[in-house]
């Protein structure tokens, strides 16, 4: 099986402080994986390298075989830990700019989810509260067709109400073809809905195995694993 | 993708510039209007005098200001969609470094071009208001005028089309240069861990500092081997007059390329969004 991302020796130095030692990762299609670990874990800084946001100091991803780049962004799906469109635009007029630039995003699609959740598409991003601005991202971000979506702390910093819609946002909206790799630390939430975890703990993988591996050989969730494992790892 | 990403960047800044272009003409054609009807022939009390004065200030001031802020919509427009939070859009978008900032290069040279014809039409307007009175007795003057323009012109070795049109692109080059100075400086503030904006500010000193010194260096010598020739006459100042505009016009060019290279490799190469 080709591997939709590969990740070689991915290292990432801030001054003279890594965020990522030589990583290496393979991921393949039709998964969804949780990438886990702590506040400065290196969750984002995995993540903007794969999206072509930062730099890395030195390895190399591929995305389905391309280097980061113009081919590698018409695949990936990302949604950034914060806001990022533009506060005077429009929702109608976001989803014109997305249409425009991405071939994959289905229109339909998100105008359906806006509705279902009675958000006004001429509504200007500045209007909107911070959690709605949430769901119109996440709405923006899964009406694409990639093959990955990179999704960073998408239920972070909203309600428990708007979790439950965002993780079934994600889930009622995935490819069986498609990749989701969902960056969180609260990990009892999302649980249910993963395939494979990658605990990241400074800025190296502690662990990449599936949900279902952990429950079988660990006998616990991947929430008690992870608090073992970052117990042990911080003793 | 180039052709959407113009489209896109003229949808989100022509309402700032088309207030600063409709606010230009407005206040010529009102300007026009004042002038036409302020009383020349006449003796006018003092207030009216000192009315005049104020207005003609707040109108040369209005025409700085709008300048500035053309350009300040530039820089500010480049920064935030290219190293803020919208910079997670722009730099995820399926499109190279290159065609972003061709796209805006473009964009920005369209407008602030825009605003300088319109500030020119601005004040032609005033000054149409300033003559129309006496429009008969202009236009019964206006060959000797223009011979009167020419011979100086010659006289300068400046009348030729050739001069105007290198006068011309030099003049747009010169926009382009100053537009991309600031993307190359925004693009090196980038480049510090903090203060990035200090960086920034810091950066187009540097630059304007290094350009202001060359292009003084080389203006001198071009002036000083003027100056040693025997004869000073039309064809000499001719001379001068293309030399300028032509070191002009390649210094332009260079700026040009260094800061259009120079932001397309920092953000191909060296992108670190915070």
């Amino acid at each position: 099986m080709s591997n939709l991302l590969s990740i070689q020796g991915l290292t990432k130095v801030y001054s003279s402080t890594p965020a990522l030692y030589n990583v290496d990762l393979e991921i393949g299609s039709g998964h969804i994986i949780g990438l886990l670990g702590p506040n400065g874990s290196g969750k984002t800084t995995i993540i903007k390298i794969i999206c072509g946001l930062l730099q890395p100091t030195a390895g190399k991803v591929l995305v389905d075989g391309h280097e980061v780049g113009v081919e590698s962004k018409k695949i990936i799906s990302y949604l950034p830990d914060h806001t990022y469109l533009n506060d005077n635009m429009t929702i109608h007029e976001t989803i014109l700019y997305f249409m425009d630039f991405y071939e994959d995003f289905d229109a339909d699609r998100a105008y359906a989810m806006l509705e279902k959740l009675n958000i006004n598409p001429d509504a200007k991003m500045k209007t909107l509260s911070k959690g709605t601005k949430e769901k119109v991202q996440l709405i923006l971000v899964m009406s694409r067709r990639a093959r990955l979506y990179i999704l960073d702390e998408p239920i972070a910093g909203v309600d428990p109400a708007a979790r439950d819609y965002i993780l079934n946002t994600i889930i009622s909206n995935y490819d069986p073809e498609a990749t989701i790799i969902i960056s969180t630390h609260l990990i009892s939430d999302v649980e249910n809905v993963l395939d494979d975890v990658i605990f990241l703990q400074n800025g190296q993988i502690a662990l990449h195995s599936s949900v279902d591996d952990i429950r079988q050989n660990e006998g616990k969730s991947v929430d008690a694993l992870f608090r073992e494992v970052y117990r042990c790892l911080e003793n | 993708m180039l052709g959407k990403l113009i489209k896109h960047e003229f949808q989100t800044t022509w309402r700032p510039f088309a207030i600063c272009l409709v606010s230009l003409i407005a206040t010529g054609l009102v300007g026009a209007f004042l002038a036409y009807i302020y009383p020349q022939n006449l003796d006018v009390p003092t207030f009216v005098s000192v009315l005049l004065g104020t207005l003609i200030g707040g109108y040369v001031l209005l025409l700085i200001a709008i300048s500035v802020i053309a350009f300040a919509l530039v820089v500010v427009r480049f920064y935030k969609t290219m190293f803020t939070a919208e910079g997670y859009l722009t730099f995820t978008l399926p499109v190279t470094p290159l065609q972003i900032i061709t796209a805006k290069t473009l964009v920005s040279t369209i407008w602030i071009l825009a605003i300088n014809i319109s500030t020119c039409i601005s004040v032609g307007f005033v000054g149409l208001g300033l003559v129309i009175k006496d429009w008969d007795e202009l236009m019964a003057d206006l060959p000797m005028i223009m011979n009167a323009i020419r011979h100086g012109l010659e006289e300068m070795g400046a009348y030729t089309l050739g001069t105007a049109i290198l006068f011309i692109i030099t003049l747009l080059i010169g926009v382009i240069g100053q537009i991309l100075t600031f993307y190359f400086a925004i693009s090196i503030g980038q480049l510090w861990q903090q203060h990035k904006v200090l960086g920034s500010v810091l950066a187009y000193i540097v630059i304007h500092i290094i350009v202001n010194i060359i292009t003084t260096v080389v203006s001198v010598g071009t002036s000083l081997s003027i100056l040693a020739a025997d004869v000073v006459n039309a064809s000499s100042m001719e001379h001068y007059v293309s030399s300028t505009l032509w070191i002009s016009l390649i210094l332009n060019i260079i700026v040009c390329a260094i800061g259009y290279i120079g932001s397309i490799m920092i953000t191909n190469k060296k992108l670190n969004l915070d």
